[in-house]
């Protein structure tokens, strides 16, 4: 190994793992010891990435505190040392992480974060040209039933027990949080980006489960099978699904059909 | 200050930060131009991109990057570098600057800039690697000196010797930023005017001036506070040294009121001016 690549890979394991093999390397001399200008990166280290998830994950951090947020942020650096050359992408793993922790709140703290990731996804998602109305409305009855969709690359369903969403609206609003309540039937939640703007609202289970097929690629009359097999009655079943499909062409989530 | 006057001449500009935006948009301010950081821009869409565009329309720009870890005795990523070469075919940038450091290994990004050991091995291998990255971008690489709390016991030459080396070695620009001179003297206790007047003079293409955070027995470049004094005063002999060379105020943290920036702009400008003036 070449004497860059060694004072490289012992100053990477001491920000890493602690490992102080480096100050073999480093100069003394000056007004602070080797191990405190050593230190110095240490401490930016953590402090940098740290920030970094406190502010992708803001309510979170609200939540938890400085003190208990930075516990959990320096356990999550040092589990997964970013391998990305954007911060922007340090934090996608974060919700994982926290729902592999123990504590009876993992899983509610897992679930807010969730919710806030997919505010950072849905604000830096790619642009789309949106579906012109005309394009739509020049389609035929008899071509309706093979109809396809073909949705914004923002759109993402958060699903949770939790009430993630009320705590989430309290910090960016800054109110006092609610209580904390679990639900017996998990809520759907849509977010996506309509031109610069995130937008969010909630999804009942029948809209999300033919948005979930209309997602994977099914046509029109094969999503109205999909909801006929998930015991939806069937007698209104076309004109709802039009009525929502009207909603996500309105909303934007809709930007081609083929 | 015939220079100051030439019409190639991309005087003085701000870091473009998304606090500003808006007000820029809406302002149009007396900026000569923005420098972007690259990587706040490596997205696939949404505000960054917008803005970006919108401000590109109405001002030249340079493109900053932290992420070349051009330094690293990992191979250069190249899934970066065509991102950052098709950025640039959107922004079309006056040049391209990252720094004179590693920021990881084996693929695990400190996100930080680390500082490389002043050897001929370091030399050869950045120098090389500059290179290598010149003939993928089609045009010259700007390097920045970075602010550094150790220096190597391998050393075998000063900082301003290694910068001069590897910017002969490899044909490209310094990006000097005076705030990381004067933080690296106070941490190391050199004489920040041997650094600058070692420096070689057609290397130098663009500067950065900005603040620090002083602690005492040592300094650390927090890049979060308006210039300080002993800054502008070291600016002062950079201008002296190197004429007419772009400069901007570079802050990163603790945003202020954009007017805040403006102010600080108009005094580089006047140092810049009176310096020069004295000089012609």
């Amino acid at each position: 190994m070449s004497s860059l690549a060694r004072i490289q890979a012992q100053f990477h394991r001491q920000l890493l793992q602690g490992d102080s093999n480096v100050l073999t390397h480093i100069q003394s001399g000056g007004q602070i010891t080797p191990a405190q200008r050593v230190s110095i990166y240490e401490t930016g280290y953590f402090a940098r990435l740290t920030e970094v998830l406190a502010t992708d994950y803001k309510v979170l951090w609200m939540v938890l505190g400085d003190e208990e947020f930075s516990v959990l942020a320096k356990a999550y650096i040092i589990a997964k040392p970013s391998r990305y050359f954007s911060l922007r992408w340090f934090g996608q793993d974060f919700a994982q992480f926290l729902s592999e922790q123990e504590g009876e709140h993992a899983n509610m703290l897992a679930q807010l974060a969730r919710l806030e990731w997919a505010f950072v996804d849905a604000f830096n998602s790619a642009d789309v040209t949106m579906l012109a109305l005309e394009k739509i409305a020049s389609v035929t009855p008899e071509n309706w039933p093979t109809l396809r969709f073909k949705f914004h690359p923002s759109l993402q369903v958060v699903t949770h027990d939790w009430n993630v969403l009320s705590f989430w609206r309290a910090g960016r609003e800054e109110q006092p949080f609610p209580e904390l309540e679990h639900s017996q039937n998990s809520q759907k939640m849509l977010v996506w980006r309509k031109a610069l703007t995130t937008q969010y609202r909630t999804l009942s289970i029948d809209e999300a489960c033919a948005l979930s097929a209309a997602v994977d690629g099914l046509n029109f009359s094969e999503i109205c099978q999909v909801l006929v097999e998930q015991q939806m009655p069937d007698a209104e079943l076309a004109s709802i699904v039009i009525g929502w499909l009207q909603n996500w062409l309105a909303e934007g989530l809709i930007c081609d059909i083929e | 200050m015939n220079k100051l006057l030439d019409e190639n001449f991309l005087g003085f500009g701000l870091g473009l930060r998304s606090d500003y935006y808006q007000q820029i948009i809406d302002e149009k301010p007396a900026v000569d131009w923005f420098e972007i950081l690259t990587e706040n821009y490596l997205v696939d869409g949404g505000k960054p991109l917008y803005f970006l565009d919108k401000i590109r329309a109405d001002y030249p720009m340079v493109m900053h990057g932290v992420s070349m870890s051009i330094g690293s005795t990992d191979p250069l990523d190249y899934t970066y570098l065509k991102q950052l070469k098709a950025l640039a075919e959107r922004v079309e940038p006056q040049w391209i600057s990252d720094h004179l450091c590693w920021t990881g290994q084996n693929q695990v990004n400190l996100h930080d800039l680390m500082p490389l050991p002043y050897t001929r091995e370091a030399i050869n291998h950045v120098a090389a690697r500059i290179r290598e990255v010149q003939d993928f971008l089609g045009r010259q690489l700007v390097i920045e000196n970075v602010s550094s709390y150790v220096t190597y016991r391998e050393d075998e030459m000063t900082e301003w010797d290694f910068i001069g080396e590897v910017t002969k070695a490899a044909d490209c620009h310094l990006l000097l930023d005076v705030n990381n001179v004067y933080v690296s003297a106070r941490n190391h206790g050199f004489d920040p005017l041997d650094y600058i007047s070692a420096l070689p003079i057609s290397a130098v293409r663009q500067l950065h001036l900005a603040g620090h955070t002083d602690y005492g027995s040592y300094v650390v470049d927090t890049h979060d506070q308006p210039v300080p004094d002993p800054v502008w005063d070291l600016a002062v002999k950079v201008f002296e040294r190197f004429g007419a060379v772009p400069a901007m105020i570079e802050r990163d943290d603790n945003m202020p009121a954009f007017s805040e920036l403006m102010a600080e702009l108009a005094h580089l400008r006047r140092i810049a001016k009176d310096t020069l003036l004295v000089a012609a």
